[in-house]
């Protein structure tokens, strides 16, 4: 049974003991000056938009709802306001303030035959990494993983206060999440979709979002 | 005909004459490497990051047999299956038996070098299925019949003009050379196939023992569509992938990205647990994961080469390596190039099967530099030459005794300064410059100039002082 001869070859291997390793630490790592940021939402914020991202800050409820709105008709199609976790989206009556606007709103991906009417996506971050700009979705029922690719554009909205700074940090949350096995999946994202794969011109958008954009929630 | 990853000096002498291919491995090496500079110069504790990278890589092949038993009985409670391949055929015997029980016509891959190296692709042909390649690059390279030319950016020898004409032939869309129409193309043609495909094949970078994760990085999104839509996703893992703990993913994809593209983070990390859970909308109904072996124990029993099971696959050793710049990757002739691909092919396949490539270092040591893991490459490489030479000559070479024959020249003064002499003399009478070597040691001779031997050799010189 290959099982039991992989294993059984792979401890007649590890009986003959590795060599301690030769230490060649690279002196002269260039380190550049470090940057404060008054909060973790501004370096979030500034990495975000670095990557592309677009930034939407929103005073109070009603300007929330106007950006919204305007995204939404900016990629003018079908937009899937997914149920997160946490039921964000709803306290927010996102998919409500977009249907009152006109705007053609679905509460889930149906498969196939929607997926090209997708325009936009809204989804509700669980977590976001100020250091590099990324934010993170744990998928339940109703915001599932699709929900970050599968429409041209992407938003995101996001409670300020699930910022963290370091990926580190997001990784001793998510660690809880995924070690206890009910969720099948933590998804990061960092920026919109690249690639430079043709003579290594950077071009967005080649299988996910080409847009991705990040509104944080006013009076949730 | 040898085998490819055996005729390294031919198929580097081919490349050399690639203009095209100059330029377009010098401009993505050299992009690799300064964007690469840039991610790390961000972070003062960057040597600590490798330390503790290397740390969680170390454990984890120190140990590999436990955290093997461990990663499996983990995907299990995930509610996965693990197979074991000892060989690229088992593996993919493993892969087309799940497509046939399942009655899969069409399979989206991902990115995947595992995948490459057994050929799975040839095997789900056979097994009547259509493996379509969803990378933008492995998607050319597949078109193409080509075969990838770098880790992260598989298609780098093609131009855009080269890609318009591929894109017009083979998928009949019109003319362009217009890199976003072609991307635009590519996402038409294949987001279809992620709607109608009912397997996701993918490889990962790192398997958590500890919890049963498959951590899959990427830049396009094509690897989450693969692991949302179709219902069967499949995962060929080597072994030597798996780390020990769920916190060692913060050293290792803190390192990662910013060593191979110089991002702080790629666009999309996708940290899997296995198959969708009650309620969840999007995700496969089965997951599979296919522990592959294929020689990566017998490298793990040479302790001089072990060091190599720790590599992450980031290719920063590609970029500042003075061969691969030149050479390319197809001239290593297997899945894995540059300093590294020299040191895993001989391990994995035999120095025999790759006696050239250990030869294909200047041994400048800068791949050990920019490795996040700092792997020891230069000494691994030293090894495999030495194994090399004790290899029987290949038919057709001059074999050691030009080496044993300088080695007794230069053991006695007095047998150094008559071949001086008669060096010199030989010299005067030929004219000088280039060697003239005949017969096997002509290709040696090729790149070399005579050092022009002085009338006077500089120990008289010194006598008449």
């Amino acid at each position: 049974m290959s099982r039991d001869r992989i294993l059984a070859d792979v401890r007649t291997a590890l009986r003959l003991a590795m060599p301690e390793p030769h230490h060649h630490p690279h002196p002269d790592w260039p380190v550049a000056a470090p940057h404060r940021w008054p909060s973790l939402l501004a370096q979030f914020r500034e990495r975000f938009e670095g990557l592309g991202g677009r930034w939407h800050d929103a005073a109070d409820r009603a300007a929330f709802d106007r950006h919204l709105i305007t995204v939404a008709r900016q990629h003018a199609g079908l937009v899937w306001v997914a149920r997160d976790p946490d039921g964000l989206l709803d306290r927010l009556g996102v998919a409500d303030t977009l249907a009152a606007a006109g705007v053609d709103v679905a509460r889930a991906f149906e498969g196939p035959a929607q997926a090209d009417r997708l325009a936009l996506s809204i989804t509700a971050t669980t977590a976001a990494i100020a250091e590099s700009g990324t934010f993170a979705l744990i998928p339940g029922p109703g915001q599932g993983r699709l929900s970050s690719v599968i429409a041209p554009a992407h938003l995101t909205v996001l409670d300020p206060e699930c910022v963290v700074a370091t990926l580190g940090d997001f990784i001793r949350q998510a660690e809880g999440a995924l070690g206890s096995r009910q969720v099948s999946a933590a998804i990061l994202v960092t920026g919109p979709s690249r690639t430079a794969d043709i003579e290594g011109q950077l071009l967005v958008g080649v299988h996910g979002p080409g847009q991705v954009h990040c509104l944080p929630a006013v009076g949730n | 005909m040898k085998p490819a990853a055996e005729r390294f000096h031919e198929q580097a002498d081919r490349a050399l004459d690639l203009v095209q291919l100059q330029g377009a491995l010098h401009r993505t090496t050299s992009r690799f490497v300064d964007l690469r500079l840039a991610a790390v110069s961000e972070r003062p504790d960057w040597e600590s990051l490798r330390t503790r990278a290397r740390a969680a890589r170390l454990e984890a092949i120190a140990h590999l047999d436990r955290y093997l038993e461990q990663f499996e009985a983990s995907v299990q409670a995930n509610g996965g299956t693990v197979w074991w391949a000892r060989t690229a055929e088992e593996a993919c015997q493993h892969v087309t038996a799940i497509a046939r029980r399942r009655g899969v016509k069409i399979a989206v891959k991902s990115k995947s070098m595992a995948t490459e190296e057994i050929g799975l692709n040839h095997a789900l042909e056979d097994a009547g299925v259509t493996p379509v390649e969803t990378d933008l690059g492995e998607y050319i390279i597949q078109l193409a019949h080509d075969a990838p030319s770098h880790f992260l950016a598989p298609a780098i020898h093609w131009t855009k003009e080269r890609v318009g004409d591929l894109f017009a032939r083979t998928l009949g869309v019109p003319l362009t050379t217009e890199p976003g129409e072609l991307t635009a193309i590519a996402r038409r043609t294949l987001r279809e196939r992620f709607l109608t495909a009912s397997m996701g094949i993918t490889g990962a970078n790192f398997a958590v023992a500890e919890t049963g994760t498959i951590v899959v990085v990427e830049n396009e999104g094509n690897a989450r569509l693969a692991t949302s839509l179709p219902p069967v996703h499949v995962a060929v893992i080597g072994i030597d992938k798996i780390v020990p703990r769920f916190a060692d993913l913060d050293p290792l994809l803190s390192v990662l990205p910013r060593s191979a593209t110089g991002q702080r983070l790629s666009s999309y990390v996708n940290i899997l647990n296995g198959m969708r859970r009650p309620g969840e909308t999007d995700g496969p109904e089965e997951f599979h994961v296919v522990l592959l072996d294929n020689g990566r124990s017998r490298l793990l029993a040479d302790p001089e080469a072990r060091e190599s099971l720790l590599c992450i696959r980031c290719a920063a050793c590609l970029g500042v390596c003075p061969v691969y710049r030149r050479a390319g990757g197809h001239a290593y002739g297997w899945v894995y190039q540059g300093p590294i691909g020299a040191v895993v092919t001989p391990g994995l396949l035999g120095v025999d099967a790759a006696r050239e490539l250990p030869f294909a270092s200047s041994l400048c040591g800068a791949c050990r530099d920019a490795c996040p893991i700092k792997i020891d490459i230069p000494r691994m490489l030293l090894h495999f030459r030495k194994e090399a030479a004790e290899l029987p000559p290949e038919p057709g070479t001059v074999g050691r005794w030009p080496l044993r024959v300088a080695g007794w020249v230069m053991a006695s003064p007095a047998r150094f300064r008559l071949a001086g002499r008669i060096g010199y003399w030989l010299q005067r009478a030929a004219g000088g410059g280039q060697w003239f070597a005949p017969g096997p040691a002509a290709r040696w001779a090729r790149w070399r100039s005579v050092p022009q031997l002085a009338a006077r050799p500089l120990r008289d010189l010194v006598k008449d002082r």
